[in-house]
Order: C-alpha cells, then sequence, then structure tokens
C-alpha cells in the first residue's frame, strides 16, 4: 500500500482511519482527526493588521496565542457569519522546518468524528471542484455521497499565510 | 552524559568561577581572608567530587593545589602575586582536566606537560617544600601538622556539630562507625551539655558533640577524611593525643556548660590525666588566664545559595499565573453581575496577590551584571598582558540588575568589543607616555539604567577609530559611495558593517573583519541597539541599550479601531490629546508643533489599514527611541499594563511594527508594538 506524501497514516492492519467531519457553508468537510488538537467555541479574536482578510487575527486558547484562519473565505468565498454553532478546530500544523504550530480554523458547525475505510478514499479530480484541488487531500466516500478530506498543510502553509 | 555528570560539571564550572572571582578580587584588593577561605573550598569541593567519579587526575592536581592554599589560609606561606597567576593558571587547567576527565578525551601533550609544570610550581611554593621535594607522595604535606611518622598513634578527636549540621543530610552515627574500619576507638565521650530544655529544642538543629581517643596507624589525612562532606557543619579539631599544646587549647575553648576537663577527667582520657600531672608539677602556671592563639571565632559564612531552574518552567509560572489573573477576573465580572460585594472583594485581594507572585516570579529571571561581568576582569588581563599593553579595567553599576538571558547572551559581544577596545584602541604604554597620556590605558565598562532600558558603555581612552581607513575601506568595498554625505558619527558606525576590520595585522585577539557586524546583529536580536563615538587621540565611547527583560515589559495600553495595543511604557515621553488647535494646525500635514520640536505623527488607523471608525477623542502618544521622536496616533488610551510578551508566530512575521501579543484580563490579545521597527519603518520611507 503506497504511503501518501501528504502523511496520511496508511495502517495496514486498522485500514481505517478516524475523520473530524464539519460544516463549513453547508458544505461537509473533514480532516484526519489527529490533526485536531481541541475544538473551541468561537471566541473573540484580536485582529493582526496588514494579514490577508482570511487570517482574522489571534485568539487565546489557554493561555497561548493562536492564528486564526476563516476556512470559508481561505477557500476564496465570504467572510463566515459567526452563528451559536461556529467554532474554532485548532489544527496541530507541522511547518516547513517541521516545528509543531497550532492554528485555528473557524468552521461552521462541528458535525462529528467518524471512521472511513481507507478502501472509500479515492483520489481527488484534478479539477472541477468548487474549492482549490491543492486543498482537497481524498475523497471519501461518506454515506451517500462523496466528502472532501481536506489537506491542512496546503491550506495552512504558513509561507503562504505569511506573505503580505 | 548522564545526569550526575552534568551536575558535576554545573559544579565544577561555578566553583571555578568562585575561584576566578576571588583570585581576580585579591589581585586588585590585596590578600583576604575570605577570598582565602573561597578559594580553599572551591579546591576542596572539586576534589572531592571529581573524587566520587574517580577522576584520579584532577583529584592530584587539585590536592596539590588544595595543599598550598590550606598553607595560605594557615598563614604558612604569604600569598605572592606569581601565586595568584599561578592559581588563574591552575584554574584553567583544572578546567581542562574535568573536560577531559567528562568527554574522555586524553589531555593534549602539551596540556599534560604543563599540568606537571604547574604542580611542581605549586609544591615549590609550599613552605615545607625543600623537604617535601625529596618525597613525591602528595599526601605528605597535610602531615606536616605533627613529626611527620605515619605509625601508630593514639589521637584526639573532637567534634561538635553545628547547629546546621542536619542540613548536610549525613548521619554522624554512619561516620562514627568509620573510624572501627580505620583504627581502634579507645574511648567515646558524647556531649549531651548543649542540649536545651524540651520546650526551647529545635528539632532542625544538632545540640550535641563528641570526645574521642582513636588508636589507628592511619595518617591525619585519613581521619579527616571522614569528616570530608560535612567540613563545614563541624567544628573538628583532631590532633596526637600528646600534643599537650592543643589538648590546652581544646580544654581551656571549652565553655562553662561544657566543662570538657572534668568531663573528660571523668572518663579518663589519658591524655588529659597526663596533662593534669604535668601542670600539677608547674603549678604557678595560671590555668585560665593562658593566651589562646586558636581561638579566634572564625566569621560567619553567608550561606546563600542558587538554584539552577530551568527557564521554561518560570515562563509556565508565569503562564499558568496569567490564567489564574484571568479566571479570577471572571470571578469579578460574576461578582459585579451577582452584586456580591463580598465575592468582589475576595477577588480584588485574590487578583492583587496574583500580581505580586507574577512581579516575584518576574524577578526570578533577573540577575545582577556584576556576577556575571566580574569575569571580563580576568579576560582584560589576559589580553593586556599578551599584548604587552597595561590596562586600568573598571567595572562600574554591577548592581544593575538585568533579565539572565539577556545577561548570558550581551556576554559575547561584550568580550568582543573590550578585547577590541585594548587590542585597537588603547596605544603601547611608550607611546602613551610620549604622547602625555598615562602609561595605563583606561577602559571602563559602565552600566546603567535609562528609561526603562539598560545601557551598557565601554569606554577606552585609547587613540580612537581612525576615520579615514574606515572611509577608504568602506568605499573599497563598497559599502559606500565615494561622494557620501556622513557626519563623523555615520562614519564611526560603518564598523558594524560586515567585512570592515581596519587592523592593518591580523592578530589573535581581533581583527579577523567578522565581529563587530556579529555583535550589532546578536545586540538586534536582543532588542536592543548599539551605537559608537570617537574622538581622535581621546578615546571611544561603544553604547548599547538592551531592554530589561524579553519575557516582560511594563506596558501602556490604548485602542485603534478594534484592536488594543501595547506601547512599551519606557518609550513613552507623554500624552496629549489631539484636539482642533493641533488640527488646524498640521494642515494636512502630518507633524505637529510640540514645544518647538516637529513631532512627525503617525495615524495607527491609517497606518494598519483599520476600519474607519472615528471615535470623537484622538489621542497622541509621544514615544521615543533613542534620539527619535514620534507620535502615535491612536483612539483611546486605557494605562499602564504588566505585559508578558508572547510571540505571535510564524504566520505573523512579516508584520513590521508588531513584535507581540499579550493576554489582557479579560483574556483578550492585545498586540505590543515595536515601536523602534515602526520608526526605522518611517524613516525608510
Amino acid at each position: 500500500m503506497p504511503i501518501s506524501e501528504n502523511g496520511l497514516k496508511k495502517d495496514t492492519k486498522n485500514k481505517q482511519e478516524q475523520y473530524l467531519l464539519f460544516l463549513v457553508g453547508d458544505v461537509l468537510y473533514a480532516i484526519e482527526a489527529l490533526k485536531a488538537r481541541e475544538i473551541v467555541e468561537y471566541t473573540s479574536i484580536t485582529k493582526v493588521p496588514m494579514m490577508h482578510p482570511y487570517v482574522k487575527g489571534v485568539t487565546n486558547i489557554r493561555g497561548s496565542i493562536v492564528p486564526v484562519v476563516d476556512l470559508y473565505e481561505r477557500f476564496g468565498f465570504s467572510e463566515t457569519i459567526v452563528g451559536d454553532k461556529t467554532s474554532i478546530v485548532v489544527v496541530n500544523h507541522i511547518d516547513a522546518d517541521d516545528e509543531a504550530v497550532q492554528i485555528g480554523i473557524i468552521i461552521d458547525e462541528i458535525y462529528e468524528v467518524d471512521v472511513i475505510e481507507n478502501e472509500h478514499l479515492k483520489e481527488a479530480p484534478k479539477f472541477g471542484s468548487k474549492i482549490n484541488p491543492d486543498f482537497i487531500l481524498k475523497m471519501a466516500k461518506y454515506k451517500d455521497g462523496y466528502i472532501s478530506i481536506l489537506n491542512t498543510d496546503t491550506i495552512l502553509d504558513i509561507e503562504e499565510l505569511s506573505n503580505l | 552524559m548522564n545526569a550526575d555528570l552534568e551536575l558535576f560539571c554545573d559544579d565544577v564550572d561555578e566553583q571555578l568561577t568562585f575561584m576566578e572571582n576571588a583570585l581576580i578580587s585579591m589581585q586588585e584588593n590585596g590578600e583576604d581572608e575570605e577570598s582565602i577561605g573561597a578559594l580553599f573550598r572551591s579546591m576542596h569541593t572539586i576534589k572531592g567530587t571529581a573524587g566520587m567519579f574517580e577522576f584520579n587526575a584532577v583529584v592530584s592536581f587539585a590536592h596539590t593545589a588544595e595543599n598550598l592554599l590550606s598553607e595560605v589560609r594557615d598563614g604558612k606561606v604569604a600569598l605572592t602575586e606569581d601565586m595568584i597567576d599561578t592559581f588563574l593558571e591552575v584554574k584553567d587547567y583544572v578546567q581542562k582536566l574535568v573536560d577531559s576527565a567528562v568527554n574522555e578525551t586524553p589531555l593534549a601533550d602539551a596540556d599534560t606537560q604543563k599540568v606537571a609544570e604547574l604542580m611542581k610550581i605549586l609544591k615549590s611554593m609550599l613552605s615545607t617544600a625543600s623537604t617535601d621535594e625529596s618525597s613525591a607522595e602528595v599526601d605528605s604535606v597535610e602531615e606536616l601538622s605533627d613529626d611527620a611518622d605515619s605509625g601508630e598513634a593514639l589521637w584526639h578527636i573532637s567534634i561538635r556539630l553545628k547547629p546546621s549540621f542536619f542540613t548536610s543530610g549525613m548521619d554522624i552515627i554512619n561516620m562514627l562507625s568509620f573510624f572501627t574500619l580505620l583504627g581502634e576507638l579507645k574511648k567515646v565521650v558524647f556531649i549531651d551539655r548543649h542540649i536545651p530544655n524540651i520546650e526551647e529544642i529545635n528539632p532542625t538543629q544538632a545540640y550535641v558533640g563528641y570526645e574521642i581517643l582513636f588508636f589507628t596507624d592511619s595518617p591525619y589525612v585519613e581521619i579527616e577524611e571522614i569528616f570530608e562532606f560535612v567540613i563545614d557543619d563541624v567544628e573538628l579539631h583532631i590532633f596526637k593525643a600528646n600534643d599537650e599544646d592543643m589538648l590546652k587549647a581544646l580544654l581551656e575553648n571549652s565553655d562553662a556548660v561544657e566543662d570538657l576537663e572534668e568531663l573528660l577527667t571523668k572518663n579518663a582520657f589519658e591524655n588529659v590525666l597526663a596533662l593534669q600531672e604535668v601542670s600539677k608539677q608547674v603549678e604557678e602556671v595560671p590555668k585560665k588566664e593562658a593566651t589562646i592563639q586558636k581561638t579566634i571565632p572564625k566569621k560567619q559564612e553567608k550561606k546563600s545559595f542558587s538554584l539552577r531552574v530551568d527557564s521554561s518552567k518560570i515562563d509556565q509560572l508565569i503562564n499558568q499565573i496569567s490564567e489564574m489573573v484571568i479566571a479570577n477576573a471572571k470571578v469579578s465580572q460574576r461578582a459585579a453581575v451577582f452584586k456580591d460585594n463580598e465575592l468582589n472583594e475576595a477577588a480584588t485581594i485574590l487578583s492583587d496577590m496574583l500580581e505580586e507572585v507574577r512581579t516575584g516570579v518576574m524577578n526570578i529571571r533577573m540577575v545582577q551584571v556584576g556576577d556575571s561581568f566580574n569575569k571580563f576582569k580576568r579576560i582584560v588581563h589576559d589580553v593586556a598582558k599578551k599584548v604587552n599593553k597595561e590596562i586600568d579595567f573598571e567595572i562600574i553599576g554591577g548592581e544593575t540588575e538585568l533579565d539572565k538571558m539577556v545577561v548570558e547572551k550581551i556576554s559575547d559581544p561584550l568580550m568582543h568589543m573590550l578585547r577590541n577596545s585594548i587590542d585597537h584602541g588603547i596605544e603601547m604604554p611608550d607611546e602613551r607616555e610620549a604622547l602625555g597620556k598615562s602609561r595605563e590605558g583606561r577602559v571602563t565598562l559602565k552600566t546603567y539604567p535609562d528609561a526603562g532600558t539598560i545601557v551598557i558603555e565601554i569606554s577606552d581612552d585609547g587613540k580612537g577609530l581612525p576615520k579615514e581607513k574606515i572611509l577608504e575601506k568602506a568605499i573599497a568595498n563598497g559599502i559606500i559611495n565615494e561622494n557620501h554625505n556622513l557626519s563623523d558619527k555615520d562614519i564611526y558606525n560603518l564598523i558594524f558593517a560586515a567585512g570592515l576590520s581596519t587592523a592593518e595585522e591580523v592578530s589573535d585577539i581581533s581583527g579577523r573583519g567578522v565581529g563587530m557586524d556579529v555583535v550589532k546583529r546578536n545586540i538586534e536580536s536582543l532588542r536592543g541597539m548599539v551605537e559608537i563615538d570617537s574622538r581622535p587621540g581621546e578615546g571611544s565611547l561603544f553604547t548599547i541599550r538592551l531592554p530589561l527583560t524579553l519575557a516582560i515589559i511594563d506596558g501602556f495600553l490604548v485602542q485603534s479601531g478594534n484592536t488594543k495595543y501595547i506601547i512599551p511604557l519606557e518609550m513613552i515621553q507623554e500624552c496629549l490629546e489631539l484636539d482642533d488647535h493641533y488640527k488646524e494646525e498640521m494642515a494636512g500635514d502630518e507633524f505637529i508643533n510640540l514645544r518647538d520640536y516637529m513631532l512627525p505623527l503617525l495615524d495607527i488607523r491609517s497606518n494598519f489599514n483599520e476600519i474607519d471608525s472615528k471615535s470623537k477623542r484622538e489621542n497622541v502618544v509621544v514615544v521615543r527611541y533613542g534620539e527619535y521622536k514620534m507620535g502615535l496616533m491612536v483612539d483611546e488610551l486605557f494605562g499602564e499594563f504588566q505585559t508578558v510578551i508572547k510571540p505571535l508566530g510564524k504566520v505573523f512575521e512579516n508584520v513590521a511594527g508588531i513584535s507581540g501579543g499579550t493576554i489582557l484580563g479579560s483574556g483578550e490579545i492585545a498586540l505590543i508594538f515595536d515601536i523602534p521597527k515602526l520608526i526605522e519603518e518611517k524613516i525608510k520611507n
């Protein structure tokens, strides 16, 4: 079984992985559950000047300052309208220097944590998707349809985020 | 390296630093008892701990040095200038020996030779040098307390546990049992007369002692060694039982409570009985009035000690305290909602206390610069010797406190600059004399707090910087244009550019063309800055300006648009309201006339692309950094705030003018202005 270069773990014994599923702009997306460090309710965010609009600023996650990215805006859509269920998923991101960086992503609603069999994973199409295909790690068959498993490495690429 | 070894290395480091400080201080102020004592203890500790690891080379070397030191301490040998120099070298070679032992790498041949040489020198300095030279045995020296026969003998050992004894963690009973390994305990008398009434007993203090008659063929040193680890925690007298002088001194030294003579007589200590025989015969000697040399009480040692703590543990503490402050703020809020005055009061008290705790924890990071800067004395001494110059080096303001991390990081740059001053700045003694200066060149390292920063100045009264040469070189290296328009100060500051060393000859001290640029970069990485001024023939002055600490600043909280910002308080000169009068005056310009100073303004909102939310009041915060001044236009002023600096992380590393963030009591985040960067940015555009 090939090892995905995006670091998606392929465990040959357990041919399934846990994923965190959430809604962004009414569409269901997933990230590998291991990448999510914690989920917090949306809290106040301090804007940092001169950044891309989708970099919303920083917030206080139990004493640490964590940058926050609006996922919907990052996908090229509009700013997320904050509601009761809006949450921030703190993602463990490994940057180009192999250092762990925590980044929060704003999502509309947490759906659930579920298991997806590896055999249900498919390569993402090179084009035709609603969001930048680089942001999609894999497509997965889930219930009656397909969901995109997001590639946090490209979505949260620090060089791109920090580039003014 | 395992933990024990690491501890050992730390310990050796510390002891060697003590040693060096003691030596340097004696070099300057002459011999003093305390320094000699410190010196001796350092050597002794190193010998002891190295012994535990069986680093025999270190042990025997340290031992030789210790022997000489003990003679110096006892006044048998006078401490000379040469001896201090030798001990300085000894210090270096102890380090080398320890390094080689710890890393299990053999010592270089030259070093081994030097060690042997030093040992010879040390031995030749002993008062008993002539007799000892024949017997190469290292231990022989310590036996000189008595006639050097090492046969069987009866020893009288008198032990009094100092009150602090229990803190040594040793068990006196175990130590006594060691005696039976060396020989035979003839008599042991337990001295319990100092034990107070039960109401007055402090269970952490020791009150007892022993008088022992001990028969052994072991030499003095071996008996003393039993007490090696508690030597500072006991009063110990070991002498041969037939040594009447020592016995007399001991007996007369005992107080009325103890009445040692009576006690020992009762227990039939042979030597005491014998002594009484003698004194009966010579009755005219009044017992109590005999003068006693040995009883001068030792100066009470200051028992201050330091802990080595991983700095991340302190950071963690600070984080946790910050969390508590936030949690407490929520309690206050709820108290206000429920109109619960008592709860509110309790929360206020708690928040005051938390603030105190936080300040206390912050203070852990602060150290006096003198502790660290004193090592420069040695370096200056060595460098001066190497280049045959005479230097009068002075450290002023050693008591100034600075973040430990800053002190450590500034050390190398300072060392480099000092070397430069001596090597390039100060002229040769003859040259100086010809110029009408004193032969000794003055180099001063001065530290003082100024406007919330710490200023370190290195000044010398040497020949000053060669302006023409710097210019020539800078032009040759393409750093500046030939038709430049630089002030003298600008030219001098060119030496901080890479690749500009003007020394004609490259010496092994300085002048490899790397250096000043690295110095500048190091200082800037500490959020500091460095400047230079120089006058031909009069000397140079380097001024380094550093923040007090890297972890915390006193901040001033302001708001612009929807974002709260912290301005480092130390940079704020004043705040003023931008009223209509000023606005009229500005008439589209971005500066105001502040008491005849044209103050450039920076509108934070427009500069940082904040959404337009004009507030009624506009305020100007006047900041100063070095010689530059600027006014920051903000909406609201909130006041002072103790700010724990937290990095914003890589995502925001390209945002100029923001150096980090801090978490406010409400849990909100405020951004911290990097004033120097803001000013720099503005000047550039």
